[in-house]
């Protein structure tokens, strides 16, 4: 086999990564192939994950995380109740998860609910799930919110994609790299993604927003991990 | 109908009569498997077998990324190394190149080698340091002054990503899709995402 060159393979690579704008469109188990928003069906979307989002609130007191799932979600999206969303957080670096925030919805349509645990602790480690209960928040209708500030809060739905990300700037950079002229016309020389300009390819677009607001102190001290997860249920 | 089935039904459909049944919530013996998992931006997307098939198998290799935990990072290291190295030698910086060990003698330019940059990224886990208070993508991990880590909804990621992984020390060009905000203005408060358009 021929290895390819640095060059080739960063196009090869670029236009994937700007086939998919990032991690939008990127559902498992789903070739991509189809542009546009309806390239994965609904079922998948419900448990794509396009972005996780942490940072400080009140002062400090609690932390905000942030999963955002459905890609290009309208007005009629929800969670799907046969899917376990989670944070883990690894408070020691073993890179194992130690305690989990769970989100999970009862019902579609207009009649969805959410629930969340807050912080507990898992019973199975890895990537083979179970449900941890009781909820810390339930019966939370799709699109509100529950908890008090300080505490622990729990908002679902369809919000502004927080994510931006300029597709055809990127797309030019690709043509360069592949060795077309791109935006400078001249295939000898890669600019990268100039000249500047500000366009927002996911500008509009709506998805789905997880947000769980913990104490900090819950989730540790010191330095922790995060990451979010999608589950699916096995049929057994 | 296995017993099985029938708790599974039951969890889904009947909670409240199911749990009577033998008093443990049917619900917590259900079982899911993983299918994605997402922390740091692009690392799946981008890093890990580029030029593969996408597939809809499990063996595809970011499925198996997407099904796996930050303890699998090992799997993925010669990938993601790869794929930077292709990266790096874009920018005719030498100092980018796989290999080079990176260049500190511009502090203002935080250049990281791929071995330490394919490190930092492999786990894909998003590090937060709850002692500081500056919020920040791969803030802890480049040791910014008093930082939090973790992720803003408002931060320019694409931006961070490329000039902390892909390109470090490298030109505007590279390291700027020059799109700096979001459309959309976040709350203030609790949820703190932009409402819907």
């Amino acid at each position: 086999m021929v290895r390819p060159t640095p060059r080739w393979l960063a196009a090869g690579l670029l236009f994937t990564a700007a086939a998919h704008a990032a991690d939008h469109i990127d559902a498992p188990f789903t070739d991509g192939t189809v542009a546009g928003g309806d390239a994965v069906d609904l079922v998948e979307k419900s448990y794509d994950i396009a972005d996780v989002f942490a940072f400080p609130t009140n002062g400090g007191q609690t932390v905000a995380l942030v999963m955002t799932v459905f890609p290009f979600a309208d007005s009629t999206s929800r969670l799907n109740p046969e899917v376990l969303y989670q944070f883990k957080v690894d408070t020691d670096g073993d890179r194992i998860e130690d305690r989990v925030i769970q989100v999970t919805a009862s019902g579609t349509g207009s009649a969805q609910t959410v629930a969340t645990t807050g912080v507990t602790t898992p019973t199975v480690l890895g990537t083979e799930d179970n449900r941890l209960l009781p909820n810390l928040l339930e019966g939370v209708p799709f699109n509100g919110t529950a908890g008090v500030a300080g505490g622990t809060r729990l908002f679902v739905g369809l919000s502004d994609d927080p994510f931006y990300f300029d597709l055809a700037a990127f797309r030019n950079f690709v043509a360069e790299v592949k060795g077309e002229p791109g935006n400078d016309g001249d295939p000898d020389t890669i600019v990268g993604f100039a000249p500047a300009a500000q366009n927002d390819t996911l500008a509009g677009a709506n998805i789905i927003s997880i947000v769980v607001e913990v104490p900090q102190a819950e989730l540790g001290t010191g330095t922790v991990g995060v990451w979010a997860t999608t589950s699916l249920l096995d049929p057994q | 109908m296995t017993a099985r089935t029938l708790t599974a039904a039951c969890a889904l459909f009947a909670l409240a009569a199911c749990s009577e049944i033998d008093g443990i919530d049917p619900r917590t013996q259900l079982k899911f498997d993983q299918v994605d998992r997402t922390a740091i931006p692009a690392v799946a997307t981008l890093f890990v077998d580029p030029l593969g098939t996408r597939s809809e198998t499990a063996a595809d290799p970011k499925n198996r990324f997407n099904a796996g935990a930050p303890l699998n990072a090992p799997d993925f290291a010669d990938d993601i190394r790869a794929t930077l190295s292709a990266l790096r030698s874009l920018d005719d910086n030498p100092a980018n190149d796989a290999g080079a060990a990176g260049d500190t003698t511009d502090p203002s330019l935080p250049r990281v080698s791929v071995a330490t940059t394919t490190a930092v990224v492999a786990p894909d886990v998003l590090t937060l340091d709850l002692s500081g208070s500056q919020p920040g993508l791969l803030g802890v991990e480049l040791g910014a002054p008093d930082a939090f880590g973790g992720r803003t909804l408002a931060e320019d990621v694409v931006d961070a990503a490329l000039g902390a992984i892909v390109f470090p020390g490298a030109g505007p060009a590279f390291t700027s899709d020059y799109a700096d905000a979001n459309d959309a203005t976040f709350r203030d408060d609790f949820p703190y995402v932009a409402p819907a358009n």
